[in-house]
């Protein structure tokens, strides 16, 4: 009978101490690894005072998640998160109804004013193949109406100060589906006064990367391509290692062009060292610096080292609300050292160069272990990087096919003379 | 974490030392055990069965675990002249620094190639000559006892030591036995300036250099631990292994 008893308490015991481990190793890093928690004006100890009581009675692994998060939100900054920790059940369940997934259509999507847009569309892609064009309106997926999606989103996000971004990442999440699903669409191209249905069957998988052990696979992309004969234009969805020859190879490809458009919309950064690699390309002084880094124990410099090659055409930079952390660190200090113009919307504001951990109850902690400021002494974090044009999609930029931020773009390399 | 690859260069070849003569007074003294003393039985315990001008090269290979889960691979090679090869690999990329005895460069495929400058480029010179501490009455202008502390429960003497470029290490020496068992020092360049702890262990004799197998290091509040696999000393390595790539020189 106390066998009996104790095989039945055990597993729940067991849980309620990892899940309280996880709690105080939560508190513990951020406890140790925060660079200046005076300056956030929590007294840290005393959040620990005031959560512990209820740490201890959490009886399940969503109750626990929902007090740690709760306590992270008290620092009021990004990159301290719970991963996977979300339960966001209605999302989830849209999602499961939408079939989202992991496969590839060849496309973007972005809020536009009460509307789903397609803001990107690849050529080569299956969607630009079923006559999907960039300012196309999703109107349902599957049995899913958009209307559903944003108010879920819209809910889900309400208090996040990076709302912008997590809405982006949501919003995408739909549009891929389930490998092998079959899905179909209405949606109101350009110019149509009528929704089309269009079909995807058989969705296929992407192409995922292990680039480092204790991540997940990831999926990358480079594009490039020459606007007018003139513009060369890249983009890419992460900073990842192919980037290295990417970024060099994609100039070289393209020698008649008379400047450079450096997409980083969606992007959410990737290795911290590649923004002050790219720049190298673009920068011919010694000495520069993108910005600083200052963790508890010291100062990391963003620091330019000039490549031979180097690229001294002008240099637009697209951002939006989904251009996050090392797309940022770039953009914000080309932008101080006034080698690139800046185009599209505020950015995340998501910056802080953080790490993952795993917790005692499976949950991963990202927390950061500094803080940043670009070379011009603005701190990203929190306010994201401000663009020199202002030039979001609207409805009419969507009605009529074109891509604002990118023209506007477009506009400024006509007006810039080859140093 | 590529940026914590250059200060690996510490401790790969600050792992020696013994006594030279040309006595330089130390800046101060405190009553207790002589300073010079100290560093002399430290230089000493690095050397058994070889002598100082006969230590000409030190090849190393091993492994570097690194936060995130992340294992790099490592090569090092140092000869005589302050001439150096550091190579290390993770996640796909190679990164390279290299002394040739004048200049120093660090090839890191994410930031790009570079001459290293000014203050990093001497306190770079400084650690790739492999022997600074066994001549440290050479390399070190003043030195000064601060006391005595536990590290990893054994005593140890804590001696400041301080190059004539101006760069500060505070070494740990056993008691017993005199071996270094932490190092901590500031290291300056244009990733910034990055506090930085080493604790050292598992001393071998290695053909007569005694020298340690792990090195655990403690940057950034993280932790990386070295692990020597394999050790040649003064084994044939050719002068090119030191070269730098010309177009940078020009």
């Amino acid at each position: 009978m106390f066998l009996l008893l104790f095989m039945l308490l055990s597993p729940h015991r067991d849980s309620e101490n990892v899940n309280l481990a996880s709690f105080e190793r939560v508190w513990q890093i951020i406890q140790e690894k925060h660079w200046d928690l005076a300056a956030t004006g929590v007294d840290w100890n005393q959040i620990h005072t005031e959560y512990l009581p209820r740490a201890q009675k959490a009886k399940s692994h969503g109750e626990m998640r929902e007090i740690i998060e709760e306590m992270i939100g008290r620092l009021g900054q990004t990159h301290f998160g719970l991963l996977g920790g979300q339960s966001f059940s209605s999302i989830d369940n849209l999602k499961y109804e939408a079939k989202a997934g992991a496969s590839e259509l060849g496309w973007e999507v972005r809020r536009v004013g009460d509307g789903i847009f397609v803001t990107r569309i690849d050529p080569q892609g299956e969607a630009y193949e079923k006559g999907v064009r960039l300012g196309s309106q999703i109107l349902q997926i599957g049995p899913v109406k958009a209307e559903q999606i944003l108010t879920a989103v819209d809910a889900a996000y309400a208090n996040s100060h990076q709302r912008g971004l997590y809405t982006v990442r949501t919003l995408n999440e739909f549009v891929h589906h389930s490998v092998g699903s079959s899905i179909t669409y209405q949606i109101l191209l350009p110019g149509q006064d009528q929704p089309s249905s269009i079909a995807f069957d058989n969705a296929k998988s992407i192409q995922l990367t292990s680039y480092f052990p204790n991540m997940p696979p990831m999926h990358y992309q480079f594009e490039k391509k020459l606007i007018e004969d003139k513009w060369a234009y890249v983009t890419f969805n992460l900073f990842l290692q192919p980037l290295i020859q990417d970024f060099p190879n994609a100039l070289s490809s393209m020698p008649e062009n008379q400047g450079l458009i450096i997409d980083l919309r969606g992007n959410p950064g990737g290795l911290g060292w590649l923004a002050n690699g790219i720049a190298g390309y673009l920068i011919a002084e010694r000495g520069q610096k993108l910005g600083t880094m200052q963790a508890k124990e010291g100062t990391l410099n963003f620091f330019i080292a000039p490549r031979p090659n180097r690229y001294e055409k002008p240099v637009a930079i697209l951002i939006d609300e989904a251009s996050a952390s090392t797309s940022e660190i770039l953009a914000q200090g080309l932008k101080d050292l006034k080698r690139a113009r800046i185009f599209g919307t505020n950015s995340a504001g998501a910056a802080l160069p953080s790490f993952i951990e795993t917790l005692p109850n499976g949950d991963r902690f990202q927390y950061a272990f500094g803080n940043y400021t670009s070379i011009g002494g603005v701190e990203i974090e929190g306010k994201g990087v401000a663009p020199d044009e202002t030039t979001p999609h609207t409805l009419t930029s969507m009605s009529h096919s074109h891509d604002a931020t990118l023209d506007a773009a477009v506009t400024w390399l006509k007006t810039q003379t080859i140093r | 974490m590529q940026y914590l690859f250059p200060i690996l260069v510490g401790f790969l070849f600050n792992c020696s030392a013994t006594q030279t003569p040309k006595p330089v007074a130390p800046s101060a003294q405190k009553s207790g055990p002589n300073v010079e003393d100290i560093l002399d039985r430290a230089a000493a315990a690095r050397l058994e069965g070889i002598n100082q001008e006969d230590l000409k090269t030190v090849a190393m290979k091993g492994v570097i675990q690194m936060p995130q889960g992340m294992t790099a691979q490592f090569q090092a090679l140092a000869k005589d002249g302050s001439k150096y090869n550091l190579s290390t690999e993770v996640a796909g990329m190679k990164v390279e620094l290299i002394s040739d005895g004048k200049d120093v460069y660090e090839n890191n495929p994410m930031i790009g190639p570079r001459l290293l400058q000014g203050e990093e480029l001497a306190y770079n010179l400084n650690e790739a000559n492999f022997k600074r501490d066994i001549n440290w009455r050479q390399n070190y202008t003043s030195y000064q006892l601060l006391g005595e502390e536990s590290i990893n429960g054994r005593s140890a003497y804590k001696i400041l030591l301080t190059t004539k470029e101006g760069f500060e290490v505070t070494n740990f020496y056993d008691k017993e036995n005199y071996q270094v068992l932490r190092a901590d020092m500031v290291v300056k360049g244009e990733m910034g300036t990055i506090p930085t702890i080493m604790y050292f262990s598992n001393y071998e004799n290695v053909n007569g250099l005694v020298m340690p197998k792990t090195t655990t290091t403690e940057v950034m509040s993280h932790k990386m631990v070295m692990q020597v696999q394999e050790v040649t000393v003064n084994g044939e390595i050719p002068d090119e292994s030191f070269s730098i790539p010309a177009e940078m020189k020009q």
